[in-house]
């Protein structure tokens, strides 16, 4: 089932255009790649989709067709900053998004603070930069959305903590549902992937499912990203 | 939005009380001096410039607890829960504004409200008999107007402010700026017009209690400020369905 579409995004900032017309479409069920350097417009992209950035040109045809502020309410964004004041506590963060987003479910919050091993007195100006990431993916993931978008969420993490971090996003049922996690850290989460999209300066210039890399091709996905973006540069 | 309200102002609660705090010195210093320097006997210069000067430290207590509370609600990180929520805009706008205008006029009416307090108490002592003099009435029109220029001040800056200020944070810089310079344009009136406001009250008011019998002074204080509230309410949920574009 189609769960997001993108047709001919463009996105610019004073003096750099991000995003060159991009082309996507999403199915549910799917743990989708979102792969390229520094500065390739993963970012752009997925505040793009969150509604946290305007497109200047380009359409996005949201869950369900969702617009305006419903569209909001499909997707889940785990930013690439702590969005956490460092005054509040595991569970404050808890309770802030509760009231926050009206698609906050309690029982699967509890799920990840247990897969997660998260605190609830936990100061969070106390927490690693790990536990930290862990409590954004887990509030990340205790709305109830269509789509869930991760950027760099294994960024500066430990191996314990990534490996809690894609245990938990494995965990996820993904029926009715995606995640999109972008990342430059290709050989750490490649084997969670059904399909990876490769971004470059803006445009997608190479989709295709992990089981056709790895069957068909015989490569890893870290492989093919390096003769892909070794070609592009 | 209770639990929302309660968790952005929490970084700014600490501030605020010490503002609080602080205005009630002020407020005691500016009401002494001022009621013997303005409003009892007119022409002691030091008292006149003390009271001046405690007003003026209330604004800048206010504006240091101001800057918290908007770095609280509009930048990053806490902007972005506002940024990502679907709840309708008409309760994101209503909990930003709500939370800003309130908290921003919270010291100024404890002043003022101490104000009113020492009028009335003064005008009952003294037993000074009320007419209401030209000058009262001018400064009554005077106070109607500056509500409705409060209103005009947050119309116009949302209406400018539409796009940039209410989109992600770390945008809208521009925005940020208008919406700043209206909150400090409204405590700068609220500096200005708080003792004439009261010199106002002081006739009007003063008039009524000692007629009537009745505490005008504080009731009109908690009308005005009850007026206030539900007319920013109206212009907010205005704003929300014709001008902001969340």
């Amino acid at each position: 089932m189609t769960l997001l579409t993108i047709r001919g995004l463009e996105k610019s900032y004073p003096g750099k255009k991000a995003l060159h017309g991009v082309d996507l479409t999403l199915e549910s069920g799917k743990i989708i790649g979102l792969l390229g350097p520094n500065t390739a417009g993963k970012t752009t992209l997925l505040k793009t989709i969150a509604g946290l950035l305007r497109p200047d040109r380009g359409e996005i045809i949201y869950p369900g067709g969702a617009v305006g502020r419903a569209a909001k309410g499909t997707v889940s964004l785990l930013p690439d900053i702590s969005i956490f004041p460092a005054w509040m506590r595991v569970r404050d963060a808890f309770a802030y998004f509760q009231a926050m987003y009206p698609d906050y479910a309690p029982e699967k919050a509890k799920e990840m603070q247990e897969l997660l091993g998260l605190i609830m007195d936990s100061s969070i100006h106390a927490m690693s930069k790990g536990m930290q990431e862990r409590l954004a993916l887990g509030l990340t993931f205790s709305r109830l959305v269509a789509l869930y978008l991760l950027d760099e969420p294994l960024g500066g993490i430990d191996p314990l903590g990534k490996h809690k971090i894609l245990t938990s996003i494995v965990s996820m049922d993904l029926e009715q549902s995606s995640i999109l996690l972008s990342t430059h850290l290709v050989k750490d989460v490649e084997t969670i992937f059904d399909r990876i999209l490769f971004l470059s300066e803006g445009k997608i210039i190479y989709t295709g499912t992990c089981e056709e890399i790895r069957e068909q091709q015989g490569k890893t996905v870290e492989q093919v990203y390096v003769e892909v973006f070794d070609h592009v540069n | 939005m209770l639990t929302e309200l309660k968790y952005a102002a929490r970084p700014y609660l600490s501030q605020r009380v010490i503002a609080i705090a602080a205005t009630i010195v002020l407020n005691l210093i500016f009401g002494l001096c001022g009621g013997t320097g303005v409003y009892g006997y007119a022409g002691n210069i030091t008292a006149v410039a003390l009271s001046a000067l405690a007003l003026c430290a209330v604004f800048v207590v206010n504006v240091i607890a101001d800057l918290g509370a908007i770095r609280t609600l509009f930048c990053a990180p806490a902007g972005y829960f506002y940024a990502l929520t679907p709840q309708p805009r008409w309760r994101v706008l209503l909990s930003r504004v709500i939370f800003i205008l309130v908290w921003d006029n919270v010291t100024l009416y404890i002043a003022l409200a101490g104000l009113l307090v020492q009028t009335s108490l003064l005008a009952n002592a003294s037993a000074i008999v009320g007419e209401i003099s030209n000058s009262d009435v001018w400064l009554a029109v005077l106070l109607a107007l500056y509500y409705a220029l409060v209103l005009l001040a947050v119309f116009f800056a949302a209406a400018i402010a539409k796009g940039p200020l209410f989109r992600a944070p770390g945008r809208g810089f521009l925005g940020f700026l208008v919406f700043c310079a209206v909150i400090y344009a409204h405590s700068l009136l609220n500096l200005v017009l708080t003792p004439l406001s009261s010199a106002s009250h002081y006739g009007v008011f003063t008039t009524i209690t000692i007629q009537t019998g009745v505490n005008a002074g504080m009731i009109g204080f908690l009308i005005l400020l009850v007026a206030e509230l539900v007319a920013l309410f109206c212009a907010t949920a205005y704003l929300m369905e014709r001008k902001v574009n969340l």
